[in-house]
C-alpha cells in the first residue's frame, strides 16, 4: 500500500458527483489513509437563500461570487488543519483558481475526478491545469484535449462500487411491496428516457426520482410525486426490481440509445448489488464487464424486447447477476480506483511527502494506556499503524464528554506540545 | 447541591487571585478545585471550604504525569459538575474538559476540531480585546475571572481592609521575572525609607530558595542597626510557613507576586512596585487599603519574554534620587490632595472597589490614558448590565465621553457580536 496519506476530499454542493464523493472517502479511509471531507452542501443552503433575495442579476452576481469565495477560504482553513498530502475534488467541487493555485505553492498535490461528461461540462478547460492530475471516465478525444491544454498527467478512471453500501438486500415483505415492481427506473427525467419509457407506462413499471415533470403518460408510474430519492433507499428500490432499466442519460429525444462512452456509476451499483439491469451499450462497457456480464441493448426494439424475455427467464437475469456481482467485486470498487489513483499520482509526481509530524511519534504508554490507545484508534476507524497525532486530531473532533483514558492520551499530546518543544 | 468544579492550571498568584469566582462559587453550591499539585496546600489553606484536587499540569515527568492524573481524570468524571469553570485559555486544561458536556464548561472551551484550540465565552473574548491594548485596561484579573459567574460576590466580601497588624515589615524579594522586580540597591532605599517611617520595625524577608542570594545581597546592603532587625525567611518556609509569616505584617513591599496578593487575601497592607510587564490595572492588589508604585514609560506594560531594547528605562523613576522623599510624602499622605508631583513615567495609586470590583485613584502623577480607561470601565459595567452610576471609574456623560465610549463599542463589539447567536463561545 501506498503509505498513509492525509487527504481532504472536497465535495461538490450538490449532484450526482457528491455520493461519488462520499465513497471515496469511505474507501480513502477503509485503507488506512486519514481523511476529512469537506462538506461544502453544509454551505449550500446559504447560496440558495441568495437566490431567494430577490434581486438583480447585477447585484446578485458579486454576491455569489463573495459567497465562492469564503467556500475557498473554508477548504484552505481545512487544509491548513489537516496538512494534506493530497486533496481531491470531485466534479463541481468548490475549488477556485485562486485556492488551486495557493495549494501548489504550499506544496500539496490536488486531484480531480472529473466523473462528469466532457462535452456537457466544459469548464475542465479552464481547470485541469490547475490539478496536479485529472482523472477522467472518458478516454480517447478527451485525453489528449487535456495533454493539449497543458495537464500531462490525465488519468482513466471508470465509475465503481462500494460494496459495503451497494450490497444484496434481503427486504421484508412491506419493504418488497413498496420498492418492488416487475421493472423499475432510477434517476432524473432526461429528454430520451422520456421518450423510451412511454411505451412502457401500463406496465408494473415504477419510475424514481427527479425531474419528470411535464410527463402525463408516465405520471401513474413516477413515485414520490418525483421527490429526490436518498442514496440508501435507492439500494432497496434496485434490491427490489425484478429488472432495473439502466438507460443512460441524453439530452437528445431523438436517439433513444445515445451509444455514449462512458458507463455510470448506476452500472457499477447495480452489479455490485447483484440486481439485474438491462443496460444501454456504451464504447467503454466491454473492457470493464463481458458479455455474459450485463444483459445490453443497442435499440428501442431490442430494449423492449429484453425486458420481455428477462421478465420471463428469471434463472437467466439471476445468472446475469450474479456474474456481473463477482466482476464488480473483483474489479470495480472505489478502493481499487481510489488505489489507482493514488499510485498514479506516486508513479508520475514522485514519492509522497514523507512528513510525518514532529509530534506524530506514539509516545511511551503503561500497558492500559497503551491497550487504550489501540482500542481507540480502532473504533476511531483508523489502522493499527496510525500516527498519534492523526489519532488525536479525530478525537478531538469527536463530539460530546471523552472517558478518563481517551482524555489521559489528549492531555498527553497537549502535555507534549507545551513541554517538549 | 450544585457542584462545581473550577480549573486553575495556573501559579502561585493566579491561585489567589481566583478568589472571588471561588467564593461566588461557594454561595451557590459545593466547590471543587483541581490545582497543580505543588499548589495543593495553599489551595487547601486559602479555600478550606473547596474540595481540592491535585492534578500534575507542570513539569516535564510525563510518564508520572499520565500516572497520577489518569485516576484524578476519573475522579472529576465521576463528579458529574454542574458546571466547570475553566480559567485557563490553556490546551491542558483544554483537554480536562473534554471529560464534560461541551455546554457545561464556561470561559474557554474545547474546539471541536482537528487542530483543537479553545473558543471563547462572550465575556472572555471582550475581555481578550479589552486585554491587547493594555494601558487603558480596565479589567482586574480577579474580576475576570469573577464575572465567569453571574452576579459574583460583592467585591468588598473577596478580601478584608488591609489593616497594619503590628508583626513588621515585609519584603517580597522577587516575582517570577526577575525584570519585574527592584533591584538590590533600589529595594534597600525604600526599605530603609519605610523602616524610618515605621520606626525601625521587624522585617521579614520573604521568598523562595531560589531568592536567598537576592536576600544576601540586599543584607549587605542595609545599614547594620537594621539588619538586626531583618528575619530572612527566604528559602525557608512552605506553603503555611509563608502564610503564617505575612500574616499580621503592617505592611509587605512587594513587586507584582503571588505574595501580594497572599497578603491581599489575609488584609495585610501591600505596597507594591510595578514596573516593566506588571500592571497594576490588571494584577494590582485586590481590596481596600493598598498602594501601588506604577513605573509607566511610554514603553510600558511591555512583554516579558521579550528583551528590553532601552535598558529598562522603567527603574529609572524608582533610580532617582529624589524617590525615597516622594515614597515617604506619599506614605504620609495617600490622598491625591496631598501626594507630590510625581516625574513624568511614575504613577501611584490607592486600591478601591465598585460594583464591577477593584478600581484603582490616582494620589499621585499623571494618567494619560485614565478617560479611555473609564470608558471601557463603562463599557464593560454595560456589557454586564449593572445599573447606571454603579460602577465609581465610569466615564461622566460627556460628549467626549461618548464619543469615547461609541468608537470602544465599535472596536470591541464588531457586528459578530450581535448578528451572530449571542451566547456563542468562539
Amino acid at each position: 500500500m501506498t503509505q498513509a496519506l492525509r487527504v481532504l476530499v472536497v465535495l461538490p454542493m450538490y449532484g450526482g458527483s457528491l455520493p461519488i464523493g462520499r465513497y471515496c472517502a469511505r474507501a480513502l479511509g477503509d485503507m488506512g489513509h486519514t481523511v476529512r471531507v469537506f462538506e461544502a452542501p453544509e454551505l449550500h443552503p446559504a447560496f440558495t437563500g441568495l437566490g431567494r433575495l430577490d434581486l438583480a442579476p447585477a447585484r446578485r452576481a458579486p454576491l455569489e461570487a463573495a459567497f465562492l469565495q469564503v467556500v475557498a477560504q473554508a477548504i484552505w482553513a481545512q487544509a491548513e488543519e489537516l496538512g494534506p498530502h493530497l486533496v481531491l475534488a470531485l466534479a463541481q467541487a468548490p475549488m477556485s483558481r485562486n485556492l488551486l493555485q495557493r495549494l501548489r505553492r504550499a506544496g500539496v498535490r490536488t486531484a480531480m475526478w472529473f466523473v462528469e461528461d466532457h462535452r456537457l461540462f466544459t469548464y475542465w478547460r479552464t481547470y485541469a491545469p490547475l490539478y496536479d492530475l485529472f482523472a477522467v471516465i472518458q478516454k480517447e478525444p478527451f485525453l489528449s484535449e487535456l495533454a493539449a491544454i497543458g495537464q500531462p498527467h490525465a488519468l482513466y478512471l471508470p465509475l465503481a462500487a462500494l460494496p459495503e453500501f451497494h450490497r444484496p438486500l434481503a427486504l421484508s415483505p412491506a419493504e418488497q411491496r413498496e420498492y418492488g415492481s416487475d421493472i423499475a427506473f432510477l434517476g432524473a427525467g432526461y429528454p430520451n428516457r422520456r421518450v423510451a419509457f412511454r411505451p412502457l407506462a401500463g406496465r408494473d413499471f415504477k419510475i424514481w426520482g427527479s425531474d419528470w415533470e411535464g410527463e402525463p403518460l408516465l405520471a401513474g408510474n413516477i413515485q414520490r410525486q418525483g421527490r429526490r430519492i436518498s442514496e440508501e433507499e435507492s439500494v432497496r428500490i434496485y434490491n427490489a426490481a425484478r429488472v432495473n432499466l439502466n438507460l443512460h442519460s441524453s439530452m437528445s429525444a431523438k436517439d433513444l440509445v445515445s451509444h455514449g462512452d462512458f458507463v455510470n456509476p448506476r452500472t457499477f451499483e447495480l452489479a455490485a448489488m447483484g440486481a439485474f439491469q438491462l443496460v444501454d451499450r456504451r464504447s467503454l462497457m466491454d473492457e470493464l464487464f463481458g458479455p455474459d456480464e450485463l444483459a445490453t441493448f443497442d435499440t428501442p426494439e431490442e430494449f423492449y424486447r429484453k425486458i420481455d424475455y428477462f421478465l420471463a427467464h428469471p434463472q437467466e437475469r439471476e445468472a446475469y447477476a450474479r456474474r456481473a456481482r463477482e466482476r464488480a467485486l473483483a474489479a470495480h470498487t472505489y478502493q481499487q480506483r481510489m488505489t489507482a489513483l493514488l499510485e498514479a499520482m506516486e508513479t508520475r509526481l514522485g514519492p509522497w511527502r514523507d512528513d510525518r509530524r514532529e509530534d506524530g511519534d506514539t509516545p511511551d504508554l503503561d500497558a492500559p494506556l497503551r491497550e487504550e490507545l489501540a482500542r481507540l484508534t480502532a473504533g476511531l476507524g483508523l489502522p493499527p499503524h496510525a500516527a498519534f497525532a492523526d489519532v488525536m486530531d479525530r478525537l478531538r473532533r469527536r463530539t460530546g464528554p471523552l472517558s478518563e483514558a481517551e482524555t489521559s492520551l489528549l492531555f498527553l499530546d497537549e502535555w507534549r506540545k507545551q513541554y517538549k518543544k | 447541591m450544585e457542584k462545581f468544579l473550577v480549573l486553575q492550571a495556573a501559579r502561585f498568584g493566579d491561585l489567589v487571585q481566583s478568589k472571588r469566582l471561588v467564593l461566588t462559587l461557594q454561595t451557590q453550591g459545593q466547590v471543587h478545585l483541581a490545582v497543580d499539585e505543588s499548589l495543593e496546600t495553599l489551595a487547601r489553606l486559602l479555600y478550606p471550604d473547596a474540595v481540592i484536587h491535585p492534578l500534575f499540569l507542570h513539569g516535564h515527568d510525563e510518564a508520572r504525569a499520565m500516572a497520577a492524573n489518569r485516576p484524578a481524570f476519573a475522579a472529576l468524571r465521576a463528579l458529574r459538575p454542574d458546571a466547570v469553570y475553566n480559567c485557563n485559555f490553556s490546551g491542558l486544561t483544554g483537554a480536562i474538559c473534554r471529560l464534560f458536556a461541551p455546554e457545561r464548561v464556561i470561559g474557554y472551551r474545547p474546539a471541536p476540531a482537528s487542530e483543537g484550540g479553545l473558543l471563547r465565552s462572550p465575556w472572555a473574548r471582550l475581555a481578550f480585546q479589552l486585554s491587547r491594548g493594555r494601558r487603558p485596561s480596565p479589567l482586574n484579573l480577579v474580576d475576570f475571572w469573577a464575572w465567569f459567574a453571574p452576579s459574583p460576590l460583592a467585591p468588598e466580601r473577596v478580601n478584608p481592609v488591609a489593616r497594619p497588624g503590628g508583626q513588621g515589615l515585609g519584603v517580597a524579594l522577587a516575582g517570577r521575572e526577575a525584570r519585574r522586580s527592584l533591584p538590590s540597591p533600589v529595594l534597600a532605599s525604600v526599605i530603609q525609607t519605610l523602616s524610618g517611617l515605621l520606626g525601625g520595625p521587624r522585617i521579614v524577608l520573604l521568598g523562595s530558595a531560589a531568592e536567598r542570594p537576592a536576600a544576601h545581597r540586599l543584607l549587605r546592603l542595609l545599614p547594620p542597626r537594621m539588619t538586626r532587625q531583618v528575619e530572612d525567611l527566604s528559602g525557608k518556609t512552605d506553603w503555611r510557613g509563608l502564610a503564617d509569616a505575612v500574616t499580621g505584617l503592617d505592611a509587605l513591599v512587594t513587586p507584582d507576586t503571588g505574595v501580594m496578593h497572599l497578603a491581599a487575601h489575609l488584609g495585610v497592607p501591600t505596597l507594591a512596585f510595578f514596573l516593566s510587564s506588571a500592571w497594576c490595572h490588571e494584577t494590582g492588589p485586590y481590596g481596600l487599603g493598598h498602594s501601588v508604585w506604577q513605573a509607566c514609560p511610554a514603553c510600558a506594560p511591555c512583554l516579558e519574554s521579550a528583551p528590553c531594547p532601552r535598558n529598562v528605562a522603567c527603574l529609572d523613576a524608582f533610580r532617582d534620587e529624589h524617590f525615597p522623599r516622594l515614597l515617604a510624602r506619599a506614605w504620609a499622605a495617600p490622598d491625591a490632595g496631598a501626594a507630590p508631583a510625581l516625574p513624568a513615567g511614575l504613577q501611584c495609586w490607592q486600591s478601591g472597589l465598585d460594583a464591577l470590583g477593584a478600581t484603582l485613584r490616582l494620589s499621585a502623577g499623571e494618567d494619560a490614558d485614565g478617560r479611555l480607561r473609564r470608558s471601557a470601565r463603562a463599557l464593560l459595567a454595560e456589557w454586564l448590565g449593572l445599573p447606571p452610576g454603579a460602577v465609581a471609574d465610569a466615564a461622566p456623560d460627556t460628549p467626549e465621553t461618548a464619543g469615547e465610549l461609541r468608537r470602544l463599542r465599535e472596536l470591541l463589539l464588531p457586528d459578530s457580536e450581535w448578528m451572530l447567536p449571542q451566547g456563542r463561545y468562539a
